[in-house]
């Protein structure tokens, strides 16, 4: 007998019907299974079997042969268990329905017949969704993630059991509510905002300048000053997610395996901070399956490098293209496959080896040899789409314990999303959304001076010894301080403004 | 433009086996080089008593001086000329050391050889104090005219040189190497605009020599001895500045030191040597210029600059001291982003200088 179940792949973020045909034949007891499987899948066998036994249904004594179609893709993950068997039981006639045909089958099978959760459910059901596909069968546990999509049905499942009753019509099991994502979001409260944050006055100045115009930002300071908690506090200055991002980005997550199943979608911008020994893949993406990297988690978000000479340049290399595409192209034997990497960069660095240079009370041992070798382990091609320098020093005592109260990252946020509303208008059907990704045309038209104000800034490249690629980086944030005070022209001091946070820019480091 | 004599001792120097003393010996033993030369085979005796006989059949093997004329050929192109202790643009100065080079390869202009000159030393390892003192007294006394003699190394050497061509000075680098291996790499460039803009590099080693670290104690004498007083900005209580304090008594010359804080460890050499004596302290550049009899020419370029309100506050708030982004906007209680601005405007009007790690101080 033969039985075809419909199931979906996964390239990348992106989904394909798999069909899973089952045919039992009179011969040997045995089972094969063919259609580039990867070693996962191949050991479904046993799964399958034991559970099709320890569900209390009889596994056919005959050959059993599972295909999956297309048959020349490679898949690899363990979602076809489930699918699998029952095209066992339809083929051999433990199971008589009509209604199979309807549904979409992923899952992966305990050897008791339980079942369990899966990654990558969310971008599987958008494509199915997308190719007119309604009705889904899956381990309930993925129910919460895949819940936010309308116009489908989702039906959660425990049991192998449990699956064939309900195809019998013999339980009843509700399709998963529609789950609203502004519900969700209440759910998640930040519990890191600015206004623990005690002085540091112009770094935070300078990050809301980065939230609000999406710009790369390096933080030099000495060990201790506080780099990583105020990067820390950034999301929480970022503007909400949309819903479309949330999607994508719970996508990417989704099929990295890393998704919070409590909550089943992303609902504040992600911060990722790898470690600086992390390898090259790790931050790009790829291995065999040409899985998402750290990059790619960050999409919608922050990634953040501390430390960042400590990096290999390799890894420091690779993030070239994302920092200007907003994507990674991950190459592999198998698939090439483009992830959307749309994030912005907060890095820190000590700003020599030893880290007390330029500290207010320390006394720095390195030479200035080793400075330089320790600040040229970041390339220029890097440095140039980094827009923002600030350095950080050490909050002393009495800042420490004053009672001043600091501006709350709601307070800021509120600007935040003000300057961005405006760039946005602005940048409407252009395809980007912020100042930073602003390019030459684009900055032609809209980071225009007025002939005062060039003459400035000349003589400031002139006195400060600014390089020259300094001078896009800087009209570009001039042009983000201009929106957040909700000035249309750009002003002297706004360039002003601009031009003191290129300070690596400025002679005393080299 | 080179002697007979100049060619001889060049000639001389060319021998591995020719050591300093075999030279000091030949110049005793002779009045005329040239003559010596010319006579050479009348001479053997005297030569066995200064050189090996196998050293001796060598010398006599190569008795050929076009190579010295190719040799110095080959330098001119390389603007290198040859300064020999029998030469006329010899300086008196060094005439006086001990072990005074025999050869001296220079490039740039010579006459500075004899020049008033004031030796600047200091570590390598430069604090903020250091360079700004340094930066402050060297400014003032090139500007005189005086040389600025430094041995181009990273930290107070670099400050000196560096600060003598921004005002147009004259400056000599004595290297501890060949022309061709200066060291510290990253000076290379210091170098070569120092040969540009009118000053003199100088090395007794040959161009193709390596910078090896024992040559940089012995360079130190030529650094006292080239200079009429040596000035120490910063120095550690074991370090090559001391030594060329040594040296810099030992001919004679003046030590001037500048005065450090007790405590830090760049200052220690300085502030030692000032209780005991050995170098008066300065507390000015008035106090070098006045021991080579000039004063500091005026250079009253005050132009009065009308600043707003709030750019006067910052003003008043930096007089006499140094301080913090954050220190700034709590005392004047002016927003984070308002500061930042006014202190750019500050800065590019060259009133107010940014220090690294966020500070700020008001501009010499």
């Amino acid at each position: 007998m033969l039985a075809s179940v419909l199931s979906f792949g996964l390239s990348g973020i992106m989904g394909y019907p798999v069909k899973c045909e089952i045919d039992i034949n009179a011969g040997l007891p045995g089972y094969e299974i063919v259609g580039l499987v990867g070693t996962a899948i191949k050991e479904s066998k046993e799964r399958v079997r034991a559970a099709i036994k320890n569900s209390g249904y009889q596994y056919p004594i005959d050959k059993v042969v599972a295909n999956l179609a297309p048959a020349d893709t490679h898949k690899d993950a363990p979602i076809y268990d489930l699918p699998i068997a029952i095209g066992i039981l339809l083929a051999s006639k433990e199971l008589n329905c009509k209604t199979y045909k309807d549904y979409i089958f992923l899952g992966e099978l305990g050897l008791d017949g339980g079942i369990r959760k899966i990654n990558g459910v969310l971008p599987i059901i958008i494509s199915a969704r997308e190719k007119g596909y309604k009705k889904f069968i899956i381990p309930v546990d993925n129910c919460n993630e895949a819940s936010y999509i309308e116009g489908i049905e989702i039906y959660g499942v425990s049991t192998l059991k449990d699956t064939v009753d309900f195809l019998q019509g013999e339980l009843i099991i509700e399709p998963t509510p529609l789950s609203i994502f502004e519900n969700a979001k209440s759910r998640n409260k930040r519990t890191l905002d600015f206004k623990y944050v005690k002085g540091q006055a112009q770094a935070k100045r300078a990050l809301e300048i980065a939230a609000a115009g999406g710009h790369n930002v390096l933080m030099i300071g000495p060990p201790g000053s506080g780099k990583t908690m105020l990067a820390k506090c950034f999301p929480s200055i970022l503007p909400d997610l949309t819903f479309d991002e949330a999607l994508e980005v719970t996508k990417i997550h989704s099929v990295a395996g890393v998704l919070d199943s409590s909550i089943g979608i992303i609902t504040s911008r992600p911060i990722r901070s790898p470690h600086h020994t992390t390898t090259t893949i790790a931050l790009t993406g790829g291995g065999r399956t040409a899985k998402p990297g750290e990059i790619s988690l960050a999409h919608t978000g922050v990634l953040f490098l501390d430390e960042m000479p400590e990096y290999s340049r390799n890894s420091l290399e690779t993030l070239r293209q994302p920092l200007e595409d907003g994507v990674i192209t991950v190459s592999r034997i198998e698939n090439s496959i483009e992830y959307p990497a749309n994030f912005i960069l907060i890095a820190s660095m000590n700003p020599c080896p030893c880290g007390n240079y330029g500290s207010r009370d320390r006394e720095c041992k390195c030479s200035p040899n080793a400075i330089r070798k320790y600040l040229n382990k970041l390339s220029g091609p890097l440095m140039d789409r980094i827009d923002m320098h600030i350095e950080v020093d050490n909050v002393t005592y009495e800042e420490l314990t004053s009672e001043v109260l600091e501006e709350s990252s709601e307070s800021i946020k509120a600007r935040v999303d003000k300057a961005r509303k405006v760039q946005l208008d602005r940048y409407c059907d252009t395809g980007i959304y912020s100042n930073a990704k602003m390019n030459e045309q684009m900055m032609k038209k809209y980071c225009k001076i007025s002939k005062e104000c060039d003459a400035m800034l000349r003589n400031a490249f002139d006195r400060l010894g600014l390089s020259a690629r300094a001078y896009n980086r800087i009209l570009k944030v001039a042009r983000t301080i201009a929106d957040l005070e909700g000035s249309v022209d750009i002003k002297d001091e706004h360039i002003l403004e601009a031009i003191s946070y290129r300070s690596m820019d400025s002679k005393y480091w080299s | 433009m080179y002697t007979r004599s100049d060619k001889v001792i060049l000639w001389l120097s060319q021998f591995e086996f020719v050591t300093y003393g075999a030279i000091e010996k030949i110049l005793e033993e002779f009045d005329d080089l040239g003559v010596m030369f010319d006579n050479i085979i009348d001479y053997r005796k005297t030569l066995s008593s200064i050189f090996k006989p196998s050293e001796v059949e060598e010398l006599y093997a190569n008795l050929n001086i076009h190579t010295i004329d190719r040799l110095l050929s080959e330098y001119d192109k390389q603007g290198i000329s040859i300064v020999t202790i029998l030469s006329d643009r010899y300086p008196d100065n060094l005439k006086n050391i001990e072990k005074p080079p025999i050869v001296l390869y220079c490039k740039g202009d010579i006459s500075l050889l004899k020049s008033e000159a004031l030796g600047v030393v200091g570590t390598r390892r430069a604090t903020r104090y250091g360079k700004d003192v340094g930066n402050k007294l060297v400014s003032q006394i090139a500007s005189t005219g005086i040389t600025i003699v430094s041995g181009l190394a990273e930290g107070i050497d670099t400050v000196a040189h560096r600060t003598t061509l921004d005002v147009h000075g004259k400056t000599i680098a004595v290297l501890g190497g060949g022309f061709g291996n200066i060291y510290p790499n990253s000076n290379q460039s210091l170098a070569d605009e120092i040969v540009k803009d009118g000053g003199l590099l100088i090395s007794e080693y040959k161009p193709s020599e390596p910078s090896l670290t024992y040559h940089f104690p012995i360079r130190n004498r030529i650094i006292a001895g080239l200079c009429d007083a040596v000035l120490i900005v910063e120095a550690t209580e074991k370090s090559g500045s001391m030594h060329t304090k040594n040296f810099a008594i030992e001919y004679g010359k003046e030590v001037f030191a500048v005065p450090g804080r007790i405590g830090d460890i760049y200052s220690v050499g300085c502030n030692k040597i000032i209780a005991n004596g050995q170098a008066r302290v300065v507390m000015s550049a008035e106090d070098i210029l006045q021991y080579f009899d000039r004063s500091a020419s005026k250079t009253t370029n005050e132009n009065a600059i009308q600043l707003t309100y709030e750019e006067q506050m910052i003003y008043d708030s930096l007089v006499g001291h140094e301080k913090h982004f954050d220190e700034l906007v709590s005392e004047l209680h002016i927003e984070a982003k308002v500061m930042s601005t006014l202190l750019m405007r500050l800065e590019i009007m060259r009133i107010i200088t940014k220090l690294p790690g966020n500070f700020y101080k008001l501009s010499n």
